[in-house]
């Protein structure tokens, strides 16, 4: 009787991909079930096809660094997305974020002697502040975060374009100490690759581990009653949005180290494919709650086909084709075990 | 007074009969076997106490409800199937549901193409006929307003008469009849009248019209028959002219169970004499959109319940009470602590805990587990706030499963499983956890079966005996008879009548709810 319209348009219970988050139990073989942990199954039949497709190339020492260090950026970009659309919001403007951490970034290096961790320090910073914009937007005045997210981002879309002036930005800075974001490694192992771990255990301790966590979950799936509660849910939802960007700033910073250059069409692409991969991860493991290892497992189903489809020479398409019916595959797998096994109520 | 149109319906035979209606659902007998004749020409009175069964009545005439084997139902002499009627265009049972089922932000044009169909070619609407066709209607029932403009410009008696011609709209001059759901619960006195007005013209014109209401005025004034049900039961039918207000309050409230009466015995009131006299909750001036100043202190011990007619405020006060309601204004006490704003997230910290009415929408959190629903309010005492320990949540869980008797092996099973009652005591644990100062609850037994009904009542009893102030906000009378030491009776907004003692029964609250000139808004 007495809720606020603003989340029941957004998230209409029957069209909300999250319909009952049961934790795993505890039990190895349930543990193990493809039910939870279906992604690895997948992730292992695309090993043993492409092992046995492209025995030469496929299955190499090489292969799994190359699948790593490409997928860490889709990794940390696709881990900003877990905590808000937890907690029930969308953020739509990370792409643009993430391209104009990187432009920043570009742009300081090459135009001022600013020392690097400044550089890097000031991108993250305008990242934050876009984040605020969006909390404003969507906690404050309670614009639709679909909607809001997406004009935020226009309007970040408008200042890598200014920054840039449409081109990438690239000079012999970019190539110095800055690259070692990318480039420094431990065992054979990037900066960039545990940058993405170590976000995705921040992640999973927060959800999992924490009183903020559990809360951040209980306002995604009823914000009315988590406010009944006593849950800040505005509080929460704004800080997701702050979270959200401070990563997507720091997936431009890493993309820009290892493309040396902040280009202003680098972020964007990245939009589809982070939400896909949340999704996706949001099937694994705590079925039907984002959380962050799910979503890592997905890069890295998603990352290792398209690794293999490159190998074996598939055509362009063949990415986005399996991108797609992986994504498409798993939400429908999903959907139908919800329906044969759903709730009944019993005394 | 149309005494001479019931003579004349009285010589015809019933235009729609039902015959033995029972519903049965998990546990109960909701309806058991009624029977009710309409005749043409007549207004025919529904009436009894939240829980009767009338609502479900209604929802098996309209085929919303498979009824249990047995039921006959004729229409105009011919038997009909009232399940698969339901979609038929050409059904004779017109509905007039309680919330209208009007989209307010459309049109009074677009309101009725939706239900009746949009007139004009497959690929175009033909919107000059379909605004000449809504004026028509409108006309009909004395209606004047823009067709075109959205309904919530128009005013609620011209809503209510909107959904009136819209329901009867494809019928022309066919028999039918027609059922309005307490369509008057949110009109003013004046508008009452205008509703009067049409549905005095349906029946001369030669309509059936079941009318359900809470209001006994109402009722002397438009019926010309009346059936009171209780307990899924017609307790009385008959025409108005033989009843009185006195002799349907009681026929509505029926004996005092055995409950009430034992909850009747000096044993019960005993919180009375016990009860500690400091105000765990204190309320001055609580106004909101639907109230108009209200007064009352809850004691620590002391059960407090608010009774009152749907559209009375009653709805509103456990919210405001809690700070639920963002318009509301006024001064809180809670526990010592003074606000004169109060958001729900300041009254938990002060020490209240709050049970809304909608236990699906707004309590449960229907993908957590039950675990998880019963420690959400409680998060911030198990562990630090870098870590929360499962742990102690668990096991502080368990030990609250077993106290409330819900079996402790449900705990990671979905909230979603448990019976309604089981959910409600979910409800009441997740703040019991926390041990508050007062709880606040809205139709704290809605959706809940006898038995856990009871074990519900007792909790509340046990944990006011321990120094709990509880507020409880309901439509069922049981709730209030049972447990409550003090009850106000609201009426427009405000308390008209405070009951305490053996004052506390079913007639006595009945009689403050509806005994009354009229409602008069503000």
């Amino acid at each position: 009787m007495y809720r606020d319209s603003f989340l029941e348009v957004e998230e209409p219970p029957t069209e909300r991909i999250a319909d009952v988050g049961v934790p795993a139990p505890k039990r190895p073989w349930t543990w193990l079930s493809p039910k939870n942990i279906g992604a690895v199954y997948v992730l292992i039949a695309i090993i043993v096809v492409f092992s046995v497709w492209a025995p030469d190339t496929f299955p190499t020492v090489d292969t799994v660094k190359v699948i790593l260090n490409q997928n860490a950026v889709t990794g940390i970009i696709a881990l900003s997305l877990v905590v808000p659309l937890s907690a029930g919001v969308f953020d739509l403007s990370i792409g643009y974020v993430m391209g104009l951490a990187s432009v920043v970034c570009a742009y300081l290096l090459v135009n001022t002697a600013l020392p690097v961790p400044i550089v890097v320090a000031s991108a993250l910073i305008v990242s934050l502040f876009a984040g605020a914009i969006n909390a404003a937007l969507v906690v404050r005045l309670g614009i639709d975060s679909f909607i809001g997210t997406l004009g935020s981002g226009a309007i970040a879309l408008a200042a890598i374009i200014l920054i840039s002036n449409q081109q990438a930005i690239t000079g012999d800075r970019l190539g110095e100490g800055f690259a070692d974001i990318a480039i420094s490694s431990v065992g054979g192992i990037t900066a960039p690759v545990i940058l993405m771990l170590v976000v995705a255990a921040v992640l999973w301790w927060l959800m999992d581990h924490t009183a903020t966590g559990r809360r951040i979950y209980a306002t995604g799936f009823n914000a009315e009653a988590a406010r009944l509660t006593g849950v800040r849910t505005g509080r929460l939802r704004a800080a997701s949005l702050l979270s959200s960007s401070v990563l997507a700033g720091l997936a431009g910073v890493v993309i820009c180290a290892q493309v040396s250059a902040g280009s202003p069409d680098i972020g964007p692409p990245y939009l589809l494919n982070a939400f896909a991969t949340a999704f996706l991860g949001a099937t694994q493991l705590r079925s039907g709650r984002f959380n962050a290892w799910g979503t890592v497992l997905a890069v890295l189903v998603l990352g290792t086909g398209q690794t293999g489809l490159s190998l074996v020479g598939a055509p362009v398409w063949g990415n986005s084709m399996f991108t797609g019916l992986v994504l498409l595959g798993a939400l429908a797998v999903t959907k139908l075990q919800r329906r044969n096994n759903h709730p009944t109520r019993t005394a | 007074m149309p005494a001479a149109a019931t003579d004349v319906a009285r010589a015809r035979s019933p235009l729609f009969t039902v015959e033995d209606a029972s519903i049965t659902f998990p546990g109960v007998k909701a309806v058991d076997g009624v029977s009710l004749d309409l005749y043409a020409n007549e207004v025919h009175a529904l009436l009894g106490a939240n829980g009767c069964g009338k609502s479900t009545l209604i929802k098996i005439l309209a085929g919303f409800h498979q009824p249990d084997d047995g039921l006959r139902a004729t229409f105009d002499g011919s038997e009909i199937d009232l399940v698969a009627t339901e979609q038929q265009r050409d059904h004779p049972l017109r509905f007039v549901h309680q919330d209208l089922g009007l989209v307010n932000e459309l049109s009074a044009t677009d309101n009725i193409a939706l239900s009746l169909g949009f007139l004009g070619s497959g690929i175009s609407v033909d919107w000059k006929a379909e605004n000449q066709r809504a004026r028509g209607l409108l006309a009909r029932f004395g209606v004047h307003l823009d067709p075109r403009r959205p309904l919530s410009d128009a005013t609620a008696v011209d809503r209510t008469l909107l959904a009136v011609a819209r329901a009867l709209g494809d019928l022309g001059d066919a028999k039918h009849v027609l059922v309005l759901d307490e369509p008057t619960a949110a009109l003013s006195s004046t508008e009452v009248q205008r509703l009067f007005e049409a549905v005095r013209e349906l029946r001369d014109a030669g309509s059936a019209v079941l009318y359900v209401s809470h209001r006994m005025d109402e009722i002397f004034e438009i019926a010309d028959r009346v059936t009171v049900m209780r307990s899924g039961r017609v307790i009385s039918s008959g025409p108005i002219g033989a009843m009185t207000p006195t002799l349907l309050t009681s026929l509505i409230a029926g004996e005092p169970t055995e409950a009430q009466a034992q909850a009747e015995t000096p044993s019960r009131r005993r919180t009375s004499s016990a009860r500690h006299t400091e105000a765990a909750l204190a309320v001055r001036d609580l106004r909101s959109q639907s109230i108009g100043g209200v007064d009352f202190d809850v004691r620590r011990g002391e059960i407090v319940g608010v009774a009152g007619l749907f559209g009375s405020g009653r709805e509103a006060v456990g919210y405001a009470a809690a700070g639920a309601l963002p318009d509301a204004s006024g001064h809180w006490e809670i526990n010592g602590a003074s606000f004169d704003r109060l958001a729900v997230r300041d009254a938990v910290d002060a020490g209240l805990g709050f049970v809304p009415a909608d236990r699906v929408a707004e309590g449960l959190i229907r993908e957590f587990t039950v675990l998880e629903n019963l420690s959400l309010a409680a998060l911030s005492d198990l562990g630090s706030s870098v870590r929360l320990s499962r742990r102690v949540e668990r096991e502080q869980a368990s030990a609250w499963l077993s106290s409330v008797g819900v079996r402790a092996d449900a705990i990671d099973v979905p909230v979603t499983t448990l019976s309604g009652g089981n959910q409600q005591k979910i409800l009441f644990g997740r703040w019991l956890w926390r041990r508050p100062a007062v709880l606040v609850l809205c139709e704290p037994t809605a959706g809940v079966d006898i038995g856990a009904r009871h074990a519900l009542h007792e909790l509340l009893r046990e944990q006011a005996a321990a120094g709990l102030a509880v507020l409880i906000t309901t439509s069922d009378l049981d709730d209030l008879v049972e447990v409550c030491d003090r009850v106000l009776v609201m009426r427009n907004g405000i308390v008209e009548r405070e009951l305490t003692g053996a004052a506390i029964s079913t007639p006595t609250i009945l009689a403050a709810m509806e005994t009354d000139s009229g409602p008069t808004r503000p």
